[in-house]
C-alpha cells in the first residue's frame, strides 16, 4: 500500500470511526525513519523502542491540535528529538552520573550489541559521535546521516540556521580529530 | 539519505569523508510489523475507561457477590435489630398488609358498638350511606369484618 499524504492521514484521523486506523497507518509510515534517528541517539535497541513509543503516544495526544500547514514528519521528528534528549538527560540524572560515564555506557552497549552490523571504522565513527554533547550529536546525526536541510533542522530543534551550521562545523572538526588520534594510537 | 560527502562541509575532514555512509544499527526481525500494535496497546491502556467499561467492571461476578453479601447482612441486621417502633410481626420479616393487622387486632363486637353509637369513627369515613343504612346493611348481609374493611 502506498503512503498516504499528510492531509489524507489527518482527514482519516479526525473521523471517530477511522481514527485508530489512520494512526496505525501514520506509525507504519514514519516508524523506520524516526527509529533510525532515535537509535543513533540512544544506541540500545530496547531504549530506542521506549523512546519511539513515547514519541508516538505524544503524537496521538497532540495530533488533534496539529496545524495542517506544518509538515507531519517535521512535527514527529521534533517530538522524537525532544524525547531522545529527555531520555539521555534522565539517564544522567537517574544514575547520578556525568557525561563521561554515559558515553562509557553507550560505548559498552555498542561493543556488546548483537544488533550492530558495522565494521571497525563504523564502530569508531559511532563512538566518536557518542562523545559529542547531546544536542550537538542530534545536529550531527540529522545532517550527516539523515541529510536534512538546515531550515528543516531549525524547525525541529528551534535553533537558528546560523547556530546549526556552526554546531555542525564544530562537530565535524571534533570527530575528525578523534578519528585521527584514534588512528595514530 | 543524501550523501553529505557532496557538500563542502567535509572538506576539512578527509577521514570522515572517506567512511562509507551506512546505517550499522540492526533492527530485530519483525520489529516494525509488531510496533504499530504495541503503540496502539499503550494508547488504549492510557485512555480513560468509558462508562460501559466502568459498568462492566462493576458487574464482575466477584464484586456482585460481595455486594449482595453486604446488602444481605445490612438488611438482616436492620430487620432483626430490636426497635421501639417495630411490631413483633414485622420483626420476623413477614410482609403484613395493614388491613390484616387491623382486622386481627380489632374486636368485632366493639366495632359494631362503635358503629351503633354514632361516634367519631363514622364521622371520619366518607360513605354514601347513613348510619342506620350501614347498620342495617351489616346486620342483613353478615359480612365478615375484613371484607367490609377491604370494601371501605
Amino acid at each position: 500500500m502506498s503512503d498516504l499524504s499528510d492531509t489524507e492521514l489527518l482527514t482519516l484521523f479526525r473521523k471517530d470511526d477511522t481514527k485508530h486506523y489512520a494512526f496505525n497507518l501514520l506509525v507504519r509510515q514514519y516508524q523506520r525513519r524516526l527509529y533510525a534517528f532515535v537509535r543513533r541517539m540512544v544506541t540500545d535497541h530496547d531504549e530506542a523502542q521506549d523512546v519511539l513509543q513515547n514519541t508516538f503516544v505524544k503524537a496521538w495526544t497532540g495530533l488533534d491540535s496539529f496545524r495542517a500547514d506544518a509538515q507531519l514528519y517535521s512535527w514527529l521528528y521534533r517530538i522524537a528529538h525532544n524525547e531522545s534528549l529527555n531520555h539521555l538527560r534522565k539517564m544522567k540524572r537517574g544514575h547520578f552520573v556525568n557525561n563521561d560515564t554515559v558515553i562509557e555506557q553507550l560505548s559498552t552497549t555498542l561493543d556488546s550489541s548483537e544488533h550492530f552490523s558495522g565494521d571497525e571504522i563504523q564502530k569508531k565513527l559511532q563512538k566518536a559521535v557518542m562523545r559529542l554533547p547531546d544536542k550537538q550529536r542530534a545536529v550531527f546525526n540529522m545532517k550527516y546521516f539523515d541529510g536534512m536541510k538546515y531550515e528543516a533542522m531549525s524547525g525541529v530543534t528551534g535553533t537558528s540556521v546560523g547556530a546549526l551550521k556552526s554546531s555542525y562545523h564544530i562537530a565535524v572538526k571534533k570527530i575528525e580529530g578523534w578519528l585521527t588520534s584514534d588512528q595514530t594510537k | 539519505m543524501i550523501d553529505p560527502n557532496d557538500t563542502d562541509e567535509l572538506k576539512d575532514a578527509p577521514l570522515l569523508r572517506g567512511i562509507p555512509l551506512h546505517d550499522p544499527f540492526v533492527v530485530p526481525d519483525g520489529f516494525f510489523d509488531r510496533f504499530p500494535q504495541t503503540v496502539q496497546a499503550r494508547i488504549a491502556a492510557q485512555q480513560p475507561a468509558s462508562w460501559t467499561d466502568r459498568l462492566a467492571a462493576l458487574l464482575r461476578p466477584r464484586r456482585v457477590i460481595g455486594s449482595l453479601a453486604v446488602i444481605t447482612i445490612v438488611v438482616t441486621t436492620w430487620t432483626l435489630w430490636p426497635s421501639g417502633t417495630s411490631t413483633g410481626t414485622a420483626s420476623l420479616g413477614v410482609a403484613v398488609e395493614p388491613e390484616e393487622v387491623l382486622s386481627n387486632d380489632v374486636d368485632d363486637e366493639l366495632l359494631f358498638a362503635a358503629l351503633a353509637s354514632d361516634g367519631p369513627l363514622l364521622d371520619a369515613i366518607d360513605l354514601p350511606l347513613t348510619d342506620s343504612e350501614l347498620e342495617a346493611y351489616l346486620e342483613n348481609e353478615e359480612l365478615p369484618l375484613d371484607l367490609l374493611l377491604e370494601e371501605l
